[in-house]
């Protein structure tokens, strides 16, 4: 369970976010929506541990992220990451991306990647496959580690619609808490709620 | 680790350039003080094991000494043989300035004759590199007189080799001066030196005596020369340090999207500064092989190089190669951290915003 106490978040004098408090239980499928500039990737950001909040607690099953005593550990082992921008290293090959953040044999990151109908490309970089199939490269190395939390932000902003589809398809099926931050709701078939914001409220 | 080289190839080639740059020069700067050092050292040790200089005077060139204590001085117990040296410099023929050195018959035999004899009275012997760019001449001007030329000698010192040697008596005639400094042999350095000083030093008011090792370390001239090869190497470091600095800060810059996405996905900051500290290490090593092997060759050249008449030797021992390793990783290990300490303490999703 993910827990944000009047989380605040201010960046260069502006405020983003305004005393943001929520519960997200375990395996839901969550969606934050709002219009660009409303502060989802930030809000996204600070529940994922990629951002410190100016203000507020954020807690996973109950303890505060602040008292985790390993953080890296903690992102590595829980949480998996799929961004608008795949954000794969560009001179890793796709399987070298995900062989980075596990210690998973071979075999599995194979079988994960055959899933993902991309085993084929393993040993291209980043640059030499299509938008869509580096997408499926970074939801690889999100998987790998089985996160009880993944957090996607825009993923499908550079996609065409079939392999946007495919995406929120991948994502929907996982079995874990996923938190979803896209504008565009129309491609997403059911969801365990939804969260508007708007100018860095809850509506 | 030779992936993310290829990748930012270009940096890779600069730091590799700005340190291969900074190693080479201390190396060459602070070799060629020593060979200058050691060449000059060698000179006086090779013949003696105290030196006799005048009073109050620093430089050798300046010195003179009255030969006639050369006398009592190789009658004394303990001492096997003393001999009067003249160091001068001036303008044979077309060389503006080389190396002249006036000796004693007894001097002469250390000189290895590669053509004709031994000089005598009106007569040169020339070192191989000054007679290789006077083209083996029969006869020179030195100091506006004619002196013909008997033989050609090779020594490894390259002042020596750069130089030419004259009898005792023509350069009392051409430096107005008796010798520039008595050298004396001991039957055994480590029973007899403190005696004999004090013998020689009795002899007269005029003159100072010092073992050659202390004179050698003592030497204005070379406290100037170690000083300023000491403030140019430190001046090359420092200069060295602060292009890797940059540079670093511009690869990391560079790759700040790479290091976000490493802690976005659990690799700690530790990891990842260990990782930046390894390249930098492995580009450091490399260049510094690079640098050394340059700096042989450089000084390679600079021996043979004919216009330097040999003056210019130096001497990478292994204390430098030691120290200069040490010194060139600490270096790159210090500017490669700074910049990584910097990009540690920044939030991951900041780090992959700011680097897209």
């Amino acid at each position: 369970m993910i827990e944000m106490i009047n989380i605040s978040h201010e960046y260069d004098g502006e405020q983003i976010l305004h005393d943001i408090s929520l519960i997200i239980p375990d395996k839901k499928f969550i969606v934050i929506t709002g219009e660009s500039g409303s502060g989802k990737s930030t809000l996204l950001s600070i529940i994922s541990t990629l951002l410190k909040p100016t203000k507020g607690e954020l807690l996973f099953d109950g303890t505060l992220i602040k008292k985790i005593p390993n953080i890296n550990h903690f992102r590595n082992q829980k949480i998996g990451f799929v961004f608008q921008f795949h954000y794969l290293i560009s001179h890793l090959t796709i399987y070298e991306n995900i062989e980075m953040v596990t210690k998973r044999p071979r075999a599995e990151i194979e079988e994960l990647l055959s899933k993902l109908d991309i085993a084929q490309l393993a040993n291209k970089y980043p640059d030499q496959v299509s938008g869509g199939q580096r997408q499926r490269g970074a939801v690889a190395r999100a998987m790998i580690n089985r996160p009880a939390y993944i957090f996607a932000d825009e993923p499908t902003g550079n996609l065409d619609s079939k392999n946007s589809q495919m995406v929120f398809d991948l994502l929907r099926k996982l079995d874990a808490t996923v938190i979803l931050a896209t504008h565009d709701l129309s491609r997403i078939e059911s969801t365990d709620r939804v969260l508007s914001l708007k100018d860095g409220k809850l509506c | 680790m030779f992936k993310s080289f290829w990748r930012y190839k270009y940096k890779t080639i600069l730091i590799l350039i700005s340190a291969t740059s900074a190693i080479a020069s201390i190396f060459l700067i602070t070799a060629l003080g020593n060979g200058i050092i050691s060449m000059y050292a060698s000179m006086l040790k090779t013949d003696g094991d105290i030196i006799v200089m005048q009073k109050g005077v620093a430089d050798t060139f300046f010195s003179d000494v009255n030969r006639s204590l050369l006398e009592p001085i190789t009658t004394m117990q303990g001492v096997k043989s003393a001999q009067g040296v003249i160091v001068g410099a001036g303008a044979i023929d077309i060389v503006p300035i080389a190396g002249i050195y006036g000796v004693t018959q007894n001097r002469l035999s250390n000189y290895t004759l590669t053509k004709g004899n031994y000089p005598n009275e009106g007569e040169v012997m020339l070192g191989e590199s000054i007679a290789s760019m006077l083209k083996q001449p029969k006869s020179i001007e030195l100091l506006g007189t004619s002196f013909n030329v008997s033989g050609v000698y090779e020594s490894e010192i390259g002042f020596e080799n750069g130089g030419v040697v004259v009898p005792i008596a023509d350069a009392q005639k051409l430096f107005n001066k008796q010798a520039s400094f008595l050298l004396v042999s001991l039957v055994d350095i480590d029973k007899n030196s403190d005696a004999v000083i004090a013998k020689i030093q009795a002899l007269s008011d005029t003159i100072e005596v010092k073992s050659t090792s202390e004179f050698i370390d003592n030497y204005n001239q070379f406290k100037i020369i170690r000083i300023s090869s000491g403030v140019i190497a430190s001046i090359s470091f420092f200069m060295g340090f602060l292009a890797i600095v940059s540079l670093m800060s511009m690869m990391i810059n560079d790759r700040r999207y790479e290091f976000g996405i490493k802690r976005a996905v659990g690799i700690s900051q530790t990891a990842i500064i260990f990782h930046i500290v390894v390249e930098v290490i492995a580009l450091t090593l490399f260049a510094f092989i690079m640098a050394y092997g340059i700096s042989l060759f450089l000084l390679d050249q600079l021996q043979e190089y004919e216009k330097f008449q040999g003056y210019l030797s130096g001497e990478i021992d292994m204390r430098l190669f030691v120290q200069l390793l040490i010194g060139s990783t600490v270096m790159a290990v210090i500017g490669a951290l700074i910049p990584a300490l910097i990009a540690a303490r920044v939030d991951p999703i900041i780090l992959i915003n700011r680097g897209q």
